[in-house]
């Protein structure tokens, strides 16, 4: 099977860390949007990144089960502070 | 839109029972019309609570360093702005069938604030006082825990994104299927 495509989008800290708010990943079919933020937090450039990270999936939040589909966007959602 | 007992004109944003008016703005926040988005004859009580940009630093930061609290020059908001509005939409609808019938309008603004710059707006009207006040308190507690909105204080020397409560939040994942 192909490989999905899952549009990245980081927030906050994490997008500043990452130096960009949105990025194309590809991922194995079955891939959690808790594996991917997992595989993608394992990277240099977001070392260190915390793992009270909130995921959502094309704009709802999501457990880390939740299995991905192509052309899904996964957001990454630091802990949130408005108000 | 707006009824004949309804004030403001029909270009104005309304806001009903079932279609609350929840939007992040990136301009100053006009709190007379998420007021008048609510307004009505129907209702005894209009509740407000507005959040305004504070100088000293976040209670939790200050509580953790042992310098001084920090002196803030001015915030940064960001949003991710459809699953913001999408999420204060589900709060507002949720206080309705919890609280008791009430209108709801919130507005967030995002962007650079100045200190005393309002950078949230919620109305509740009700026909009852009671329901008006609580469904606007537990608003604001909703919004900071589960919708997608950061600040990040400037202050002299830096500046940090403040991070809230990491535990997640009731409510915030996905109902299991």
């Amino acid at each position: 099977m192909s490989a999905m495509r899952i549009t990245v989008l980081y927030f906050a800290g994490l997008r500043e860390k990452a130096g960009r708010a949105e990025a194309v990943e590809e991922v194995a079919p079955g891939t959690t949007a808790g594996a991917l933020w997992e595989a993608l937090r394992a990277r240099p450039a977001l070392a260190g990144a915390g793992a009270a990270v909130g995921l959502a999936v094309n704009g709802r939040w999501a457990g880390p089960d939740r299995v991905l589909a192509d052309g899904d966007t996964l957001a990454l959602l630091p802990p949130v502070s408005g108000g | 839109m707006s009824s004949a007992s309804d004030p403001g004109s029909a270009s104005e944003p309304r806001a009903s029972a079932t279609e609350p008016l929840a939007r992040i703005v990136d301009g100053p926040i006009d709190t007379d019309a998420v007021i008048a988005a609510v307004a009505g004859h129907d209702a005894g009580a209009v509740a407000v609570f507005l959040g305004t940009v504070r100088e000293t630093a976040h209670p939790a930061a200050a509580a953790a360093a042992a310098p001084p609290a920090r002196r803030v020059l001015f915030l940064e908001y960001e949003a991710y702005a459809p699953m913001a509005e999408a999420q204060m939409r589900e709060i507002a609808l949720a206080l309705g069938r919890e609280i008791g019938p009430c209108r709801v309008a919130i507005v967030h603004r995002v962007g650079r604030l100045e200190l005393g710059e309002t950078s949230v707006a919620i109305a509740v009207a009700s026909a009852h006082r009671r329901i008006a006040l609580a469904a606007c308190a537990e608003a604001i507690e909703r919004i900071k825990k589960t919708v997608p909105i950061w600040k990040k204080e400037h202050f002299e020397g830096g500046a940090v994104w403040i991070e809230g409560d990491p535990s997640a939040p009731e409510g915030r994942f996905e109902a299991p299927r």
